[in-house]
């Protein structure tokens, strides 16, 4: 949303030069000035000027009350702090909170020591004060203002007019917005939208996107680089992120006749909660195994059926790739070693899960306990299922390599020959992990 | 020549140094001594050392390197190979492998850990004695899946003739010392940054337990494992099982035994597990003798038939009258159901005029594999109390 620019109304000697001083800047900068005018007497102002970029926020005692009045202060409409829409003592504060950052700004405080002028740095909260008759010091670039009286002086303080100047800067996306892996089966984000502005006519916006993440332990690096363009006429450019998230630090460069930058932002790409439904579905049509939902289990163990989970990474809480304990070494639904697919891709995770298994875990068990059978003339065959129990003993972190540690051991029967049991003794937490998988199936 | 076949060979002592062109550069071709050259003076590979590992083990699924080191572990002037491993494929890294080389032959101990990606700080030298210890990063709970912590302890194994054992109790000064402070400066800072969650319980087991090796209260987080016990949710009876059993007194059993019977099954399953790492957990040990009477002789993997083990008495233990026969297991791990029959009569194996007990256990069913470089006993005396008994070995296959 780029401010209207409006002025109709006259207003204090150092606003009018702020205000010439911004039109003579070479740039394609707009002056928004906000003077109240058209509303009602009595109106509580909050978004009322939210197309313009602002937002008002007083915090009298109660709640909002910074509304409009007319009567004993000159001029038609104010903005004072009274519940009543009468001009009041003004004990409190009225926030105005920009959507992007500005680079001058002004008011006019009616009935006050005149005016207060400055602007604030990016991430910075200023206050701008009133009431002690002087103006207040150039303060640095800042979305947020906060016009307050320093000292009370007993008399009234209505703001007559507001007035700031937006600079290049990010309009979209916002700082520190969260993008989830929405579309495409929970792997990629919505098309996320870049501008910046203003812009000279002819100049072009030259942005990196840089993703960087990590698990809390520092496992799993990588980064993603984006380089786009945007200009005046293509003002805006949309990226996906698809199979990747993380911290993206975002910068946009203005090149032209005046080349600058605008405050960095940061976003961040973060997972979703995926049906229960969905993963099912997915790890039994992709194992088809004597137990057909022998996986749904094994997550359940590894993950608690969760490739994402609400934890705080880079200092933000939000739905991060669920970590192994130890800092990430293993990650997402199956747990596995922790790569960008399987952090970010639950679809990958669960493929390269499902494929371990199967290609790894059950020829071994197969092995393992085609071994144990030739030690043991006589021993039987493990059914199907009873293999699959071997192999995901195998899987967990109880799998341990010797053949006297598997889930089954032999034997002796009454008979004098050998069968297969539950090797308790030999594996306990093995056994242990391979009962709860299989007593969790969905 | 096999892989398998060569290995058997240089087990057999008929050859010291592997054809190049077969193997390549490998650990086997190069001297074991501390004396420069020698083996740890080469540059190897973790895929190497992996390669090596899986030959001279004749591991049934690839073995992947964490982190090795040639040093001489127990100051014998010869270099032993220690390497964190993973046998899952999935790098889990849950054992430590240590690799001697005896004569002609690779001996090697398997020492079960958690998730050791580098050796730093993993061994040294607590007693000054030259010799190093191990320090073993140490399951205290069971693995709950990604969501839940896992409570970890710091035992410390050390050399009892040629094998590492746990000898945590013997370094009560160190834990003091250098694990209690960091413990507790953990535990509280959770305490104040993040109370009421399971971090503060977890840091609180490790604490417990550290506590109880130290000697400073052998019964440290008892009465925190009887609340969880009793506790609503499942997580916590879970913790309490492993906490009790690692405690083992009688009070502490009279509870474990009582999560047996939770309506929660899951607490039943991991209760049956710590119930069963009792064995492991709590022991006497005892002396034994394998193939008593006759010239050490390597166990071949090949062979059928039984293999004798004498349980040495003392002038304080009879093994005949005291060992509950029926509860002898033997192999590899120790809990092998090998046993084939014992002279129960009793029998002086080695000449001290004391009457050993001496079982016969099934070869095959003892499960033991390339490279193992001891073997176990397991079993409880007729008054309940768990026994165990490892010695040295050589394994060939042939």
């Amino acid at each position: 949303m780029l401010p209207k620019m409006r002025s109709n109304r006259p207003v204090g000697a150092i606003a009018v030069l702020l205000f010439l001083l911004g039109l003579g800047t070479p740039r394609a900068k707009c002056q928004t000035t906000i003077n109240f005018g058209g509303l009602p007497d009595g109106t509580l102002v909050t978004s009322q000027y939210q197309n313009l970029g602002v937002i008002f926020l007083s915090s009298e005692a109660g709640g909002p009350q910074a509304r409009i009045t007319g009567g004993a202060i000159p001029g038609p409409d104010y903005l004072c702090p009274g519940p009543t829409g009468a001009s009041d003592q003004f004990n409190g504060s009225i926030t105005l909170t920009f959507s992007s950052p500005v680079v001058a700004f002004s008011s006019s405080i009616a009935d006050g020591p005149t005016t207060l002028t400055g602007y604030a740095a990016n991430g910075q909260t200023q206050t701008v004060s009133y009431g002690g008759g002087s103006p207040h010091a150039a303060l640095n670039l800042n979305p947020s203002f906060v016009i307050t009286q320093a000292v009370f002086t007993g008399t009234f303080y209505c703001v007559d007019f507001v007035s700031f100047t937006g600079g290049f800067a990010i309009i979209m996306p916002t700082d520190n917005a969260k993008f989830s892996l929405t579309d495409s089966t929970y792997t990629a984000t919505s098309p996320i939208t870049f501008q910046a502005g203003p812009i000279a006519a002819s100049a072009t916006v030259q942005w990196t996107a840089q993703l960087n993440y990590a698990t809390s332990g520092g496992r799993g690096s990588f980064q993603d680089l984006r380089n786009f363009t945007t200009d005046s006429t293509t003002t805006t450019h949309n990226e996906t992120y698809t199979s990747i998230g993380g911290k993206v630090t975002i910068q946009a460069k203005e090149n032209g006749s005046n080349p600058q930058s605008a405050p960095p932002i940061t976003i961040y790409v973060v997972g979703i909660g995926i049906p229960d439904a969905d993963i099912t579905m997915r790890l039994v049509n992709l194992y088809g195994g004597a137990t057909p939902n022998l996986m749904t289990g094994i997550a359940v163990r590894e993950s608690s059926y969760r490739q994402f989970i609400t934890r705080s990474l880079f200092s933000v809480s939000a739905l991060w790739p669920t970590e192994s304990p130890d800092g990430g070494s293993h990650i997402g639904l199956m747990q596995m070693p922790t790569t960008q697919a399987d952090a970010w891709d639950w679809t990958a995770n669960t493929a390269d899960g499902t494929h371990f298994f199967l290609s790894a875990k059950v020829p071994l068990a197969q092995h393992l306990t085609s071994l144990i059978i030739k030690g043991h003339p006589g021993l039987r065959q493990l059914t199907a299922v009873e293999l699959e129990h071997v192999a995901v003993c195998l899987y967990g972190a109880g799998a341990l390599p010797k053949l006297s540690q598997q889930y089954y051991a032999p034997v002796k029967t009454a008979s004098g020959g050998w069968d297969w049991a539950v090797n308790s003794s030999g594996n306990p937490q093995g056994v242990a992990y391979t009962n709860y998988v299989f007593g969790h199936l969905r | 020549m096999s892989v398998r076949h060569f290995v058997s060979t240089i087990a057999l002592g008929l050859s010291l140094f592997t054809p190049f062109a077969v193997f390549g550069q490998t650990p086997q071709s190069y001297s074991w001594s501390d004396t420069p050259p020698n083996v740890a003076s080469t540059t190897w590979t973790t895929q190497q050392i992996g390669t090596f590992l899986t030959t001279i083990t004749g591991a049934l699924a690839p073995i992947t390197v964490a982190d090795f080191t040639f040093a001489d572990l127990d100051a014998d002037g010869q270099l032993e190979l220690l390497a964190s491993v993973d046998f899952s494929g999935r790098q889990l890294f849950n054992t430590f492998v240590i690799v001697r080389r005896q004569s002609n032959n690779f001996e090697v101990q398997q020492i079960e850990t958690l998730g050791v990606q580098t050796l730093q700080g993993t061994y040294a030298d607590l007693k000054g004695d030259g010799r190093e210890e191990l320090l073993v990063p140490t399951a205290l709970t069971p693995y709950l899946g990604a969501a839940t912590p896992q409570a970890t302890w710091t035992a410390i194994y050390g050399w009892n003739g040629l094998l590492l054992v746990d000898a945590s109790s013997q370094f009560t000064a160190y834990y003091q010392s250098m694990i209690l402070p960091s413990l507790l400066q953990a535990l509280t800072h959770l305490q104040a940054t993040s109370p009421g969650t399971i971090q503060v319980d977890i840091a609180q087991i490790q604490y417990d337990k550290a506590l109880r090796i130290s000697g400073q209260n052998p019964t440290a987080g008892l009465s925190l494992a009887l609340s969880w016990a009793s506790a609503g949710d499942s997580t916590h009876r879970i913790l309490a099982a492993a906490v009790l059993a690692d405690i083992g007194t009688a009070a502490a059993l009279t509870a474990l035994h009582g999560l047996a019977t939770d309506p929660d099954p899951d607490v039943v399953i991991y209760t049956q597990a710590a119930v069963q790492s009792l064995a492991a957990l709590h022991f006497t040990s005892v002396q034994i003798l394998i193939k008593p009477g006759s010239a050490p002789s390597p166990i071949s993997l090949s062979a059928h038939g039984s293999i004798p083990v004498a349980i040495l008495s003392t002038s304080k233990f009879n093994a005949p009258t005291s060992v509950q026969i029926s509860s002898l297991t033997f192999g590899s791990t120790g809990t092998e159901k090998s046993l084939l029959i014992c002279n129960s009569n009793g029998q002086d194996v080695n000449g001290d005029g004391i009457l050993d007990l001496v079982c016969h256990f099934d070869s095959q069913a003892a499960s033991f594999q390339l490279g193992d470089a001891s073997a176990t006993l397991r079993g409880q005396l007729k008054d309940g109390t768990n026994i165990a008994g490892r010695a040295t070995i050589v394994v060939v296959s042939d």
